[in-house]
């Protein structure tokens, strides 16, 4: 299963790359930091949220989505901003 | 001719390769639970009994065909099965009478050997584990002081397979006690080897002051002055046996919990005396040799020990003295003492406020009990209110330790909290936030019941 999800996560994170590579978009290290940081969040989320399903902990499993999902989305959506407005600003 | 070439750009052929994958993953994350409408249908409370290559059928017709007007009750006045089982009918049907002299002449183990050519055969130990369920399935025999069990059962040891006793090396018998104790059903096993402090771990004496001592004596046993335990017995076995940690609610669990020790004890004890070695019991459990044998760690837990593994669910945590030579295990760190101090959820927990919400301390919390002398005292540690403690057994449930495996989050904390205490009362709080811990015993109704309620983790070594 976390050989799927890696896999998975390193094609999108390669496909993005690619992508703003030819929309011109240079993210900068903390840009790309914050954003890994965040999918780290979101698998290790949706990975908890399974688990604690299995063990019959279903408010924990809820929670989970909360506490760790959302921030990891959140980043993500962070580091994607920085890095549009500062290139937008630049051009 | 014009020679043929894509017209999809690199961009949108990793564009594609990018979206396959999302997909990919998206469903290799979302497992199917059903494969059509009849899967859905055959759902009882929502949970599948069968995986789904398994179909169910019609009632009364199953693979195996039936001609129901021809099968009949089996009628035991008639005739009774002939089987090879017994020597009862050999004299009249020759293959019965075949099949038990070639089981006589050894068959069973020449089998073995000539699948597994460097097999020994059956030694003393293979005997001593076969024969220690007969202790268990005698009808909960309890062994006496000496580990017999009196007319109850008799144990067989190496002399009536007319072997001689066991003989390995202190590792070896480790490992082999370890082995067959797992068996058994006991979880975790450890050693502590009896010294002048040590002993001090074992009661003084009975409720009637008959003291416990180590003499010069070869057979333990009940004297006019004394209970006598003989100097050979160098080293405490030390076994835990399971609460099922399913439930997370008491007291089922732990009522369960005494059963299945019970059962355990017995079996250890026959299978010990099965390979020719002393097995003294001494009444009652004892979590200071627990934690000396290092398969607990002392905590707030107070009347259990909590181990990282399975937090307070250990039931039984028993000691057996031998003679057996045997590798001592060390006590263990593995960060639960130093956890306990900032948690405190199964003293927050307890029904009837008998369990310390203070730091560990060398004299007793409550001022009742410290007057009272109603404590072991020479150690700094966490002390219950006996006064108070009615066995309701909650505390079990609410440990922090109690946590499965499947989800990743318990073991980072397990971890995390093993090297630094930065994150310990973080931890607790997200612990009693997340609503970890007892549940309300009807929901279990509804559940997906492990065999014996034991969490997967528990069991698994």
């Amino acid at each position: 299963m976390l050989l799927i999800i890696g896999i998975v996560a390193g094609g999108l994170v390669i496909g993005l790359y690619l992508w703003l590579q030819s929309k011109g978009i240079k993210p900068k290290w903390y840009e790309w930091l914050i954003g890994l940081i965040g999918l780290a969040l979101v698998i290790l989320g949706i990975e908890n949220f399974a688990g604690l399903t299995v063990e019959a902990e279903s408010t924990a499993a809820t929670l989970t989505l909360l506490a760790m999902i959302l921030p990891g989305l959140g980043l993500i959506a962070l580091g994607w901003f920085m890095a549009v407005r500062r290139q937008r600003v630049t051009t | 001719m014009t020679k043929f070439h894509s017209t999809m750009s690199r961009r949108d052929f990793m564009k594609s390769i990018g979206l396959a994958g999302a997909g990919l993953g998206a469903a290799s994350l979302v497992a199917p639970n059903f494969n059509d409408l009849d899967d859905v249908a055959s759902r009882q409370n929502g949970v599948a009994r069968h995986p789904w290559f398994v179909k169910e059928l019609e009632l009364e017709k199953p693979t195996v065909e039936i001609d129901w007007s021809v099968y009949q009750p089996y009628d035991r006045t008639k005739f009774s099965m002939k089987t090879a089982t017994s020597s009862r009918d050999e004299d009249l049907i020759p293959a019965i009478k075949a099949a038990r002299e070639l089981k006589d002449s050894g068959r069973n183990i020449a089998w073995v050997k000539e699948r597994f050519p460097d097999y020994q055969g059956p030694s003393v130990r293979d005997y001593a584990v076969v024969n220690a369920f007969g202790a268990s399935s005698a009808g909960q025999v309890r062994p006496a002081f000496d580990g017999s069990f009196g007319d109850d059962y008799d144990i067989r040891g190496p002399e009536d397979n007319g072997l001689a006793k066991w003989t390995g090396t202190p590792e070896e018998n480790l490992k082999m006690i370890t082995t067959a104790f797992r068996f058994m059903g006991a979880s975790e096993v450890g050693v502590v080897p009896i010294t002048t402090n040590t002993k001090k771990l074992i009661q003084k004496c009975d409720s009637r002051g008959k003291p416990y001592l180590f003499t010069n004596t070869n057979v333990p046993g009940e004297t006019s002055t004394e209970w006598a335990i003989p100097n050979s017995c160098q080293n405490a076995i030390v076994y835990t046996t399971l609460e099922t940690g399913q439930a997370m609610t008491a007291p089922a669990p732990t009522v369960s919990g005494y059963d299945h020790y019970r059962r355990v004890n017995s079996r250890v004890h026959a299978f010990l005396g099965g390979i020719g070695w002393q097995h003294v019991e001494i009444p009652s459990l004892s979590n200071p040799f627990g934690t000396m044998a290092g398969v607990i760690e002392h905590s707030r837990g107070c009347m259990v020990g909590t181990s990282y593994k399975v937090g307070n669910m250990y039931r039984g945590m028993h000691r057996i003295l031998t003679d057996l030579p045997l590798e001592p295990t060390y006590p263990i760190d593995a960060g639960i003492f130093r956890f306990c101090h900032s948690c405190a959820t199964c003293a927050q927990s307890c029904p009837y406020d008998a369990m310390p919400l203070g730091d560990a301390r060398w004299d007793h919390e409550w001022d009742d009990e410290e007057a009272d002398g109603n404590y072991t005292p020479g150690y700094r540690g966490f002390r219950m209110s006996n006064f108070r403690c009615i066995r309701c057994k909650n505390c079990h449930t609410d440990c922090p330790f109690n946590a499965a495996d499947e989800a990743s989050i318990h073991e980072i904390v397990r971890v995390t909290q093993s090297i630094t205490p930065l994150f310990n009362s973080f931890f607790a709080n997200m612990h009693r936030s997340f609503n970890f811990g007892t549940k309300n015993m009807d929901d279990w109704w509804e559940e997906n019941i492990d065999t014996n309620g034991y969490q997967a983790s528990y069991i698994r070594h």
